[in-house]
């Protein structure tokens, strides 16, 4: 394999360890790239796969296909976001829904309307989940209790609804209690 | 690239093209390299009159075969890493959902199994989380490997 030179009077080339280890260190290659053949070989393999999976459309597309379970969510932010992973918070005539985000210092943010109103229906449904209720349900994660959401003791059978849910934070185990 | 309009036609994008257009008409696909487009036409032609069928979500198992996909199509994609990239690249901007999702499966059929540390490798990934917030997601999916 072809190397760049490192210095043009002494017409030395990096040794290909180096090179390679060099580039490794560069999940963005950038510039590198373009210094040669072999540079933009290289860049153009294995190491594009990271730069490119971690573009939000095709994780989702990936992901989709294994288990919420997986451990593949914690591999980078952008897989985090695609594994939409949600937290539900249960309050007194209130229930906030929050995603798995990508936003560095922010691992849960505010789940958009539309899936809010989805996870509440879910939830809320009595008998027939609406259409891909189970899927939504499974992202379920984590909740915080801090009473029933509607005062009619439904939160158990709420809860029931999501089989990879663990409680993370009771602070009204009254509601839990039936 | 000579291809029949029903093979060609199996790309959505190729598809509103020739409805614009007609069947005579060159189609210029810059986005798509020689060597994957003839990979791509490849799959267009063997399942031109055979469409196939759903791959189970999740994955029930490493092996495709196990999940429902056809002996043909997990040979197609048994293919080095940079092609089948290549390849879902290709399926994405010509707009073929079966061969997308079948190259998408593909590549969770690889992360399937692994650990995180694993599936960063593989792929050349870089974590990106504080130590903090990765302990939190490492936790979160502890918890549902223990259930």
């Amino acid at each position: 394999m072809l190397v760049p030179s490192f210095d043009l009077s002494s017409k030395q080339r990096l040794p290909d360890n180096v090179a390679f280890n060099i580039l490794s260190h560069m999940p963005r290659h950038d510039c590198a790239a373009m210094v040669c053949q072999s540079w933009a070989k290289f860049c153009r393999g294995h190491a594009l796969w990271g730069n490119r999976l971690r573009s939000k459309t095709l994780s989702e597309r990936i992901i989709q296909w294994l288990p919420p379970s997986s451990p593949s969510a914690s591999v980078c932010r952008c897989w985090w976001e695609a594994s939409r992973s949600s937290r539900i918070t249960f309050r007194e005539g209130m229930t906030a829904v929050h995603e798995a985000s990508a936003e560095p210092g922010k691992v849960w943010a505010p789940a958009c309307a539309q899936l809010r109103a989805a996870v509440w229906a879910a939830l809320s449904s009595r008998s027939a989940a609406p259409a891909g209720a189970d899927r939504l349900l499974e992202r379920v994660r984590e909740c915080e209790i801090d009473g029933g959401p509607d005062g009619s003791g439904a939160l158990p059978g709420m809860l029931k609804r999501c089989p990879l849910l663990r409680v993370a934070d009771v602070k009204h185990p009254d509601a839990v209690q039936a | 690239l000579q291809v029949e309009p029903e093979v060609a036609c199996m790309s959505t994008l190729i598809k509103n093209m020739v409805e614009d257009s007609g069947n005579d008409e060159e189609i210029p696909l810059p986005n798509v390299k020689t060597a994957i487009l003839s990979k791509v036409i490849d799959y267009c032609k063997y399942h031109k009159d055979s469409p196939p069928e759903e791959i189970q979500k999740p994955l029930k198992s490493t092996s495709l075969t196990e999940c429902g996909v056809s002996e043909w199509d997990a040979e197609y994609v048994n293919i080095e890493q940079e092609v089948l990239f290549e390849i879902i690249l290709a399926a994405n901007y010509l707009d073929i959902k079966s061969l997308l999702d079948l190259t998408c499966a593909k590549v969770a059929s690889m992360i399937k199994g692994k650990n995180t540390e694993d599936i960063r490798k593989q792929f050349n990934i870089v974590n990106d989380f504080t130590p903090e917030e990765e302990a939190q997601v490492r936790e979160e999916n502890r918890w549902c490997e223990d259930a």
